[in-house]
């Protein structure tokens, strides 16, 4: 079993880095070790294949974010079915006393979120960022650009 | 802003708190259950497809052979809507719900089941075609594996689609996607509502869902919710029959005469609403 003790050396090394990418897009630390908890399971469900990838630290960076885009589809749905207004009313709130970068960026819808991680924290290419969420650099772009404009509006106004 | 925010965001995962609850361990069990389960699934999926093969190489069954496929002619992304044909019993279990939703220029669907804990199918429309390990062809069009156990194929209109699901207790994740993707049609429908119409300064549009409750076989009415930001605060027009309501809401009929239904967290932010709309050509009347 190398290959599960090579695993275990990897996911026991990158786990605080995961988690510092998961608290980001996701703004909670708890929430962070249950995205990375659920990642690093399907890391290692295809070790095979993350290891011939050649960039092993880019894979794992992959399925984090999916995790939480995947993750992040079922709590619109959530929020939407049924409608009641509430949480739109916390979201709100959340807004009006914002005082920090954390809860501005808690304002950004998922993707926007996650284009501006990879390319502000992880210092990822467009290219890179764009394979990393499975879309086209153009939508990288947009989604990085929009999420900078939102980002500043929402500091500006506290 | 983009050098400071790079210090900001460093800055703000400086220091984690020592606790956490992730274990490498758990990781590895959890991984070789689901990896023994994909081995099996993997054998059904072959047996079924040698029984498919069989079937199709036998002239006598040929006229039980559907063929399956939508007529897309192309559009914006905005006026697809998938319709599923079959879904596993634990996402259809307790009646459950389509929802589809809108990000920026992403448009995304997840059939949700009723139940606690919610199995769900999730779909993404226009996907590029990227590459990945190869899957069995749906409807003869090409289909690859990405990631963890997303099924991305090609649609006969030549657009990509992907599906993947969340907390299927089906073993055979694959072989369920694949049916899913062989009876998925997607179909254009207008948009009711002109929500890319030009913004006003202080006016975000956030996204669009169009939500049906009931199941496929016993569709309801859509509902389309279109949410924006006003100076921060979101109001949502929902456009639809029998919506239900929350804060405070008026009625209207668009120039399409069809019914809406503008809901905001309070009557100022409506206010605004209904002057934006009469403003900037919306074309609203209050009931």
């Amino acid at each position: 079993m190398a290959a599960d003790a090579e695993f275990i050396e990897y996911a026991t090394a990158k786990t605080p880095w995961l988690r510092k990418v998961a608290y980001l897009l996701c703004g909670d630390w708890h929430q962070a070790d249950d995205l990375v908890q659920a990642a690093i399971t399907k890391l290692f469900v295809h070790w095979q294949r993350a290891r011939r990838a050649g960039n092993l630290d880019g894979y794992a960076r992959a399925v984090l974010v999916n995790e939480f885009l995947a993750e992040r589809r079922r709590f619109w749905a959530r929020w939407v079915v049924p409608w009641t207004g509430t949480d739109e009313a916390v979201a709100v709130q959340d807004l009006e006393t914002a005082l920090d970068l954390r809860t501005a960026l808690d304002a950004l819808p998922p993707r926007q979120r996650a284009a501006v991680v990879l390319r502000y924290y992880c210092d990822l290419s467009i290219e890179e960022a764009a394979r990393t969420m499975r879309c086209s650099p153009g939508n990288v772009k947009s989604q990085a650009s929009r999420g900078l404009a939102t980002l500043r509006r929402n500091l500006e106004r506290v | 802003m983009s050098d400071g925010l790079t210090v900001q965001l460093h800055d703000l995962v400086r220091n984690p708190p020592p606790h956490t609850t992730i274990d490498v361990g758990r990781a590895v069990r959890g991984g070789r259950r689901r990896r023994r389960a994909r081995q099996v699934g993997g054998l059904a999926g072959a047996l079924a497809l040698a029984g498919a093969l069989a079937v199709f190489l036998n002239p006598a069954h040929r006229e039980a052979d559907t063929v399956a496929g939508p007529s897309v002619t192309g559009g914006a992304v905005l006026d697809r809507y998938p319709v599923f044909g079959w879904l596993p019993e634990s996402v259809r279990r307790g009646g459950g719900s389509l929802s589809i939703y809108d990000v920026d220029d992403e448009r995304a669907a997840i059939y949700e089941s009723g139940d606690q804990p919610k199995s769900a199918i999730l779909l993404d429309l226009l996907v590029p075609p990227g590459s990945g390990e190869q899957a069995p062809p749906v409807n003869g069009n090409p289909a690859f594996w990405v990631d963890d156990d997303w099924l991305r194929w090609r649609m006969p209109d030549g657009t990509w689609v992907q599906a993947g699901t969340n907390d299927l207790p089906e073993r055979d994740v694959r072989g369920v996607l694949h049916r899913v993707a062989s009876e998925l049609t997607v179909v254009l429908r207008p948009r009711s509502y002109a929500a890319d119409a030009l913004l006003p300064e202080g006016w975000r549009l956030d996204r669009i869902e169009v939500v049906r409750l009931g199941t496929e076989t016993a569709p309801r009415f859509w509902e389309q919710r279109v949410h924006y930001t006003l100076h921060g605060r979101p109001v949502t027009v929902r456009i639809g029959w029998g919506v239900s309501r929350a804060g405070a809401c008026l009625d209207a009929v668009s120039r399409q005469s069809e019914r809406v239904t503008l809901c905001a967290d309070d009557a100022e932010t409506l206010r605004r609403f209904d002057l934006y709309a009469v403003g900037e050509g919306l074309h609203l009347s209050v009931l």
